[in-house]
């Protein structure tokens, strides 16, 4: 009865808001989304006009609101983190609606295993997301994809390269999105879809698997309305993120008392972010304009180490931006500024504490005047360690679920990787006899192990159910299947292996095509 | 630590003998004066020798910087520009086979380290 209503509201409206529906709704589908955010809403636009009924289950509404942004409060443990609610948003649209836009793509390196970093080695190469990666520009609304260094300098003259054997030292290079709003950008194209039913208010909060417990049969969703509703699907795609994924599969533990997925205690652990620090300074022998390297909006480029100096000195993948000295000593450490559980504050707080610096007069600074001395500013991967990890606190959430308790822990070789890169830059700026470049305090003692108050991260919630063939080491095969469920997909940075150098949001969207078009291949079939 | 970006400064001419050009240009890691002022290249100087207990001596320090290769020393009366040039060249050397050592932070050339030390054995 209540399926037959949905269905006759589905007529007029392909967006169904779930508080509205009849309590204990059923809603079924071919396919069914759980999330949508840059992950969720890049599959389901690959899905309209298919002869496919693809439902889309968004747990926020349209806009902010704290209610629901609260379901993602957690608790942090170790190493100082940001709150774990204000650290994604919770709405049609997810985190781009508050994302800067940093794109580029990961390293060939970056999915081979490397003896000396433990755990790594994703089952696909990097070959393999290529064509995902170009796919996923338009969705992003990206320049060409190009990435290619002399490419850019036969765009723009200006952008010339520091002069380092780029054997050694090379300059990876970003776009920038406008930054594409997911939630703004997509949301007609995704209520007019014929086929594709959004339902907002929509919270999942219980898989359930058929008895044979081989593959699911429904997902459970809850409202603040106090609404539940049930929906089946031929198959699932969880596309929450990179903390409610993990959290999800873990709190869905009726039929399994660890978890879906989890029969070998891997969900949740493996979590990576990307360490983001400030680490030396350059020192230039004549004051330079750094147009490739400025943050104008532009293309620019970080400087990074090549794959076989990465092995030489056995260190993880990471990059140094450059900002000029007197600049970057104003700006507030981002774990210092981004404190308060609600997002939109901390956003105003970062800000705020870098209201002394004009960002448009220093944007235009950066490419006009002259500096001598530059910050260097480290992105760099974690090794993936099984105690990095999110487990289930005890306190639960208006809905019923366990709230995520994120567990950060940062290991010896982030740190010696970071001292490397910046002695690999140093040797290198001294051979081209152009200046020096000194290290920070912490990592000026080879045998300390702390981190200064400054660490932080770049709010990238990667790995907790990582893609591994075996499944003992990871949550998802390389179609980014959950092992042990034929029919339950899992979308975003929680399946990443490994994390690379750069921020995640391009390959979370080109992954997502790819998992897309896996599953289209199983419908044809 | 001071860094300032005024210019290559002029080393005092203390403990100068026989040849102040070549002490100078011993004591005087040119490039790296461009950077840093006189405190600064001292406390590398004080650094680098509690790095490097070996090197601590002002002799053992000079004996290393006037090495060539082999068993060649550069002479005591080579001209001014001659040592610029044989310093120089060790340095970038240095650069080249990665012969390079952290001090107070400082990505340095081991050549220019040791100059840094020889002229902390300078009395304020």
């Amino acid at each position: 009865m209540h399926y037959f209503l949905i269905s006759l509201y589905k007529i007029f409206y392909m967006h169904i808001d779930a508080r509205t529906l009849i309590n204990g709704s059923l809603i079924e589908g071919d396919i069914c989304i759980v999330g949508a955010g840059a992950s969720g809403i890049s599959i389901a636009l690959e899905w309209i006009n298919s002869p496919y009924k693809v439902i889309l289950l968004e747990g926020g509404g349209f806009s902010y609101e704290d209610e629901t942004q609260e379901l993602f409060r957690g608790k942090a443990t170790g190493q100082p983190y940001y709150p774990l609610k204000s650290s994604r948003l919770h709405y049609f649209g997810g985190t781009t609606g508050h994302w800067g836009g940093m794109c580029s793509t990961m390293d060939e390196i970056d999915f081979q295993k490397r003896e000396w970093v433990e755990n790594s080695g994703w089952p696909i190469q990097r070959s393999d997301l290529d064509p995902y990666y170009k796919r996923a520009h338009p969705i992003l609304e990206l320049g060409p994809y190009e990435y290619n260094l002399e490419y850019w300098l036969k765009q723009d003259e200006t952008l010339a390269p520091l002069p380092l054997d780029k054997n050694v030292v090379y300059s990876k290079m970003w776009q920038f999105s406008p930054p594409t709003r997911f939630g703004k950008t997509y949301k007609d194209v995704i209520v007019n879809a014929p086929n594709l039913t959004l339902y907002t208010y929509a919270n999942v909060v219980d898989i359930k698997a058929f008895e044979h417990l081989k593959s699911v049969q429904e997902v459970t969703v809850k409202n603040h309305a106090g609404k539940t509703h049930t929906v089946r699907a031929k198959y699932f795609i969880l596309a929450c993120n990179g903390i409610q994924n993990p959290r999800l599969l873990l709190a869905s533990n009726t039929q399994f008392p660890a978890g879906i997925g989890n029969e070998h205690d891997v969900v949740g652990r493996y979590f990576m972010e990307h360490l983001e620090i400030k680490s030396a300074e350059l020192w230039l022998k004549d004051s330079k304009k750094m147009n490739l390297y400025a943050w104008t909006g532009k293309p620019r480029a970080e400087l990074a180490i090549t794959h076989a100096i990465q092995e030489k000195y056995r260190m993880l993948n990471g990059t140094a931006s450059l900002m000029p000295l007197n600049i970057a000593n104003k700006l507030k450490p981002a774990i210092e500024t981004w404190s308060n559980q609600d997002p939109r504050a901390s956003e105003e707080q970062l800000h705020s504490a870098n209201d002394e610096v004009d960002k448009k007069k220093w944007l235009l600074k950066l490419t006009t005047e002259f500096y001598k001395s530059y910050e260097l500013f480290t992105r760099i991967e974690q090794f993936p360690n099984p105690d990095c990890r999110i487990t289930l606190d005890t306190e639960r959430d208006a809905l019923g679920v366990p709230r995520a308790k994120l567990h950060w822990q940062l290991g010896e070789l982030e740190k010696t990787s970071i001292r490397s890169l910046y002695q690999i830059i140093g040797q290198q700026v001294g051979l081209a006899g152009i200046g020096r470049v000194r290290l920070m305090e912490y990592l000026q003692d080879e045998t300390g192990k702390s981190w200064p108050a400054f660490t932080g991260g770049g709010w990238h919630h990667m790995g907790a159910t990582r893609m591994h063939e075996d499944p003992k080491k990871g949550v998802v095969d390389s179609n980014c299947r959950v092992h042990s469920m034929q029919n339950l997909f899992i979308a975003g940075d929680s399946c990443f292996t490994t994390g690379g150098a750069v921020n995640p949001t391009l390959s979370i969207v080109a992954l997502s095509l790819r998992l897309s078009d896996h599953l289209k291949e199983i419908m044809k079939s | 630590m001071g860094i300032f970006s005024a210019g290559a400064m002029i080393l005092p001419m203390l403990n100068c003998r026989s040849n102040d050009q070549y002490n100078v240009l011993l004591h005087q890691p040119t490039f790296l004066s461009l950077i840093c002022d006189e405190n600064a290249l001292r406390e590398i100087g004080l650094a680098y020798r509690k790095l490097k207990p070996d090197e601590e001596k002002k002799n053992r320090l000079v004996s290393i910087l006037t090495a060539e290769s082999g068993d060649k020393k550069l002479s005591s009366k080579a001209s001014y520009n001659d040592v610029e040039l044989f310093i120089n060249n060790k340095i970038q050397a240095d650069f080249e086979k990665n012969e390079t050592v952290t001090v107070k932070g400082w990505v340095l050339s081991l050549t220019e380290a040791r100059q840094c030390a020889l002229f902390s054995h300078i009395p304020l």
